[in-house]
């Protein structure tokens, strides 16, 4: 049988599967091993098993991951935050959608000391999303705001994802990262604009506070506001004055959030334990999906679909215009089902030598590339930031409600994205003012 | 026809990728008349870096590169003699002899046997490099400063200068010399322009560290070598013999390229002083052989480590010999060289059988 | 008689429960530890390397090959049992309930062959990492073939886990594989449950 066809079968079993309420991980995992034994046979499929898991987890960068988890569940479970959350609530409620509008922010503020939309979306799912619970907003708008602004992880700088691209594409990293600067921020925009009119147009989706303030309480609320800035901030500036690398950022993230805790008496044992818990069980959680979904990548790889499906898109190919098309189309597709550094490392090889014929500037290409992995992180069904906000939060919110929830988030993504692609100066217009 | 999986972790525009495998791939098809196809797989698309024994092992891929020193306790022979390399100066005389003696000598062979592959063609690095972020013309200067290493001998040489070697991917390299966690990094000088170095690293003290040779630039998963007819082996090994010449003078040129380059990106760079170079050099010479007879004794349980260098030696010199005299970029006089002495000598038919 | 049998039956579950329950707890304080440590080691190398310019030797290796592994696969047996794994009930809600209790003993089976594949090919490779006393290169050397067993154990512990559910969803029709651990937040705010709003 055409190598091909069994890798759109195997995509097709993993779907029933996953329908069939398995385990995300091992549903595309176990077809995964099956797939590669029917296309090389069952001693590749049983090698795939020893090269995988051990060595994709064993990994150095991937240690920010459990650390800026750890960074946020501390400081969610120590409470650090709700002296920002209270404030907020205060001097943003006549914003309307006020606290979905702060956590776009701290999301972005986040994003500067993260280098993966993961483990932004992580640390900010158990900060910003609880407290929106606590105020009533719609679940769905509540975890849609965060899972679709804790992509601006790998957006705004550091960013891992332009780390990889740059190294394929030969340009440069630290232009890549001034270049995704002003995107980031135009996308934190437009997410505030969206939610901002939403809200106006449905009032219920975020109930606005309807008290009144004194100053005194406005300055006291002001004093409970510091822990989180000086968190981020703390986080921030050790990594832009180089006192660790953002992976290491994510230990320093930890500790500092434990440190604050104990300054402010709010640091328990039950505390430490249940951040220690939670931790582990998002880790866990979020490496079995990863881990199957780099299975999948390797038996994508084998049969040949990335390829297959580029071919088919590209056939009408030529200019810089029809290119980005085709690819956006191509990266929605695969952003279904596949991780975003899968997706990435499978279609490089194909799509940059295309780019580069139509004439289209690398950089400029790269942070589109981001920007449409990053909505493949928050489409459904194997949405990896989604998962990450269910995992965050056990069983306060259900997975379907979160999709529902970030509909309204992809369709301004694309918007942001058309923008982005429109007005080419919006990326390139810090990494020229550099040279 | 015949397709061959072949993966290799580096990407698409790093020598070893470009001239090894992606042109590779084109003249094997073209001289196999089409009978012969590859498929690429770059990056970590089909395994994990230090996979690329295992996997090969396993057939998941038919044909990988791989850096030997991933896999110490699989590799234990190759692993003793890449410590040598620190010593090397010259990257056809090293690719060559590393070639010749990894497809002949009868430890080698064995090796490769028990692990169920064969190997069919090596390589080596340009020269290793120190590219630093801090203002550095010397070695005295280097003294205190955190440099990324890629090996113990390496790290053994930085504390002998009084440096601190520290141990981080080359993937955080960059964010590590931007941030100022890392103060250098050593490695072969083309990844100041591929890996953008040359943006964070604006000092080069360009002192030779010898060449990287471990592991393979080609070898074949046993059971898919032997289901090849002896026709096809014997295109495999003329297309590989050729281009591993093209691909030792792609790389060379291509690290010969970024120092060129690199002063238009803001990078001093400065030629290592004769005393710095003379000490290097005796480091070299009373260090590294020992270095590797111990660790090859020690560490990787070699039955007799001695023997083995004495005999790597014995090859090198012989390549140096047979190079004696040719221009390193003249690719037609050197291929020349490499196929009567080494690939025409191989027996395909029973060659990894 | 048939109501003994199924006393007796129902005793060896809750034994097998006890059981595997305190062997997925002991696994998960193990990483729980590689967790702090994890964080405290590398507070301590950038601490060391800014004010003594004297990095932790091998850091590197040791974070991301022991710590890591741990901290992501030790916990894995707990999460089954909290049944909090990643899965998608979109269209499972739909079907009557009995349906719903035969997918999901389907489903558990399936997950159990895999996870027994993964545990039986990882152990293989422990054991042959043992025999070879495996070790990686950084700027010295470090065995890593202990860090290779913490994957067959952890896959064995969850095969357990996975098969309990399926035993208790056979035996007991009122089973619910829904997460049950009460989350921290709904234990804080029980007043006002969080989802008080669903529409909209
Ligand atoms: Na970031
Ligand atoms: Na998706």
């Amino acid at each position: 049988m055409d190598n091909v066809l069994i890798g759109f079968i195997g995509l097709a079993a993993g779907l029933v599967l996953i329908g069939l309420r398995i385990q995300i991980g091992v549903a595309v995992g176990f077809v995964s091993f099956i797939g590669i034994g029917v296309i090389l046979n069952m001693k590749a499929a049983w090698g795939m098993l020893t090269a995988v898991p051990f060595n994709f987890v064993g990994d150095w960068n991937l240690t920010a991951i459990p650390m800026f988890l750890l960074m946020g569940y501390v400081a969610s479970s120590s409470g650090l935050t709700q002296g920002l959350f209270k404030a907020m609530r205060i001097f943003l409620s006549r914003l309307p959608g006020g606290l979905a509008v702060a956590s776009v922010g701290a999301c972005a503020l986040m994003s500067a000391a993260s280098g993966s939309s993961v483990a932004t979306a992580s640390s900010m799912a158990r900060i910003a999303t609880p407290e929106m619970l606590r105020y009533r907003y719609n679940p769905g708008l509540a975890t849609g705001v965060v899972a679709t602004a804790g992509t601006l992880g790998s957006l705004i700088p550091p960013s891992i994802l332009m780390v990889l691209y740059g190294y394929y594409a030969e340009v440069s990293i630290s232009q890549l990262f001034i270049a995704g600067i002003v995107p980031g921020l135009l996308s934190a925009v437009m997410l505030s604009l969206m939610i901002i009119t939403r809200v106006k147009i449905n009032p219920e989706l975020a109930p606005r506070v309807e008290e009144v303030f004194s100053a005194q309480e406005k300055w006291d609320a002001l004093k409970e506001v510091w822990p989180l800035p000086v968190l981020v901030l703390g986080v921030l500036v050790g990594i832009f004055i180089g006192l660790f690398t953002p992976t290491e950022a994510g230990a320093v993230g930890a500790f500092l959030a434990i440190v604050l805790a104990a300054v402010r008496r709010t640091l328990s044992w039950p505390v430490l334990k249940d951040a220690i818990l939670s931790t582990l069980s998002s880790t866990a959680g979020i490496f079995m999906v990863v881990i199957g979904t780099v299975l999948l990548g390797k038996f994508m790889a084998l049969s040949g679909v990335p390829t297959f499906i580029a071919k088919e898109l590209l056939m009408f190919g030529g200019d810089e215009l029809t290119v980005i098309i085709m690819v956006t189309v191509l990266y929605l597709a695969l952003g279904m089902f596949l991780d975003s550094i899968g997706i990435l490392l499978l279609t490089l090889p194909i799509i940059l030598p295309v780019a580069r014929e139509a004439g289209i500037d690398f950089i400029w290409f790269g942070i589109i590339l981001i920007k449409l992995l990053e909505i493949g992180l928050i489409t459904p069904p194997v949405g990896l930031n989604v998962y990450v906000m269910k995992a965050a939060l056990g069983s306060i919110v259900s997975l379907q409600e979160i999709f529902r929830g970030v509909t309204w988030f992809v369709i301004i993504e694309i918007v942001t994205l058309a923008i982005i692609v429109a007005f080419p100066l919006l990326s390139l217009w810090l990494p020229a003012l550099m040279q | 026809a015949t397709e061959i999986n072949a993966s290799i972790w580096f990407p698409d525009t790093h020598p070893l990728t470009k001239y090894g495998y992606v042109e590779w791939a084109k003249t094997l098809e073209a001289a196999s008349n089409g009978d012969i196809k590859v498929n690429l797989f770059t990056g970590t698309a089909l395994l994990p870096p230090n996979a690329h024994l295992s996997g090969l092992q396993d057939g998941i891929a038919h044909l990988t590169y791989h850096a030997g020193t991933y896999t110490p306790t699989d590799l234990p022979e190759d692993n003793t003699l890449s410590i040598l390399g620190f010593g090397l100066r010259d990257i056809m005389t090293s690719s060559f002899a590393v070639t010749d003696f990894f497809m002949n000598d009868p430890e080698m062979k064995a090796r490769f046997d028990s692990l169920g592959i064969v190997f069919a063609g090596g390589y080596a690095t340009p020269q290793y490099t120190i590219m630093c972020a801090k203002e550095v013309k010397s070695l005295d200067d280097m003294k205190g400063l955190k440099i990324r290493m890629p090996g113990p001998v390496h790290a053994e040489w930085a504390r002998s200068i009084g440096a601190v070697p520290v141990s981080v991917p080359s993937s955080e390299m960059f964010t590590g010399l931007e941030r100022g966690q890392l103060d250098c990094a050593s490695n072969a000088a083309n990844d100041l322009k591929s890996r953008s170095l040359w943006d964070v690293a604006k000092y080069t003290y360009n002192i030779p560290l010898g060449v990287y040779f471990a592991g393979w630039e080609y070898a074949f998963n046993k059971d898919f070598w032997g289901d090849l007819e002896a026709g096809q082996r014997r295109i495999i090994l003329d297309t590989i013999s050729d281009t591993l010449v093209d691909t030792m003078i792609g790389y060379v040129n291509a690290a010969e390229e970024a120092l060129a380059e690199a002063p238009s990106h803001g990078v001093t760079v400065t030629q290592a002083s004769a005393e710095d170079l003379a000490a290097t050099n005796e480091f070299a010479a009373n260090i590294v052989r020992a270095t590797a007879i111990k660790e090859g004794t020690e560490r990787f349980n070699v039955p007799d480590p001695e023997g083995l260098v004495a005999r790597f030696e014995a090859t090198l010199t012989k390549w140096e010999g047979l190079l004696d005299g040719i221009d390193r970029a003249d690719a037609a006089a050197l291929k020349k060289v490499l196929k009567d002495n080494l690939y025409s000598r191989i027996d395909a038919a029973s060659y990894g059988n | 008689m048939e109501q003994r049998s199924s006393e007796t039956a129902a005793n060896h579950a809750s034994a097998a429960e006890r059981f595997i329950s305190s062997f997925a707890k002991g696994l998960t304080v193990v990483g729980g530890i590689s967790l702090v440590l994890m964080m405290v080691q590398m507070v301590l190398d950038v601490f060391m390397s800014n004010v003594f310019h004297a990095p932790i030797e091998s850091n590197l290796e040791v974070v991301s090959i022991y710590y890591m592994v741990a901290v992501v696969f030790l916990p894995l047996a707990i999460v089954e049992l909290r049944h909090e794994h990643i899965q998608v009930d979109l269209f499972v809600r739909l079907l009557p309930k009995l349906a719903q209790r035969g997918l999901y003993i389907m489903g558990n089976l399936i997950s159990a062959v895999f996870f027994g594949i993964l545990a039986y090919q990882t152990w293989l490779d422990a054991v042959k990492s043992f025999r070879i006393q495996e070790m990686v290169m950084g700027v010295d050397f470090i065995e890593i073939w202990p860090s290779k067993f913490i994957l067959p154990i952890s896959f064995a512990v969850i095969l357990m886990a996975i098969l309990l559910h399926a035993w208790k969803a056979l035996r007991q029709p009122d089973f619910d594989p829904t997460p049950s651990a009460p989350t921290s937040l709904e234990e804080q705010d029980s007043a006002q449950p969080a989802q008080g709003q669903k529409h909209g």
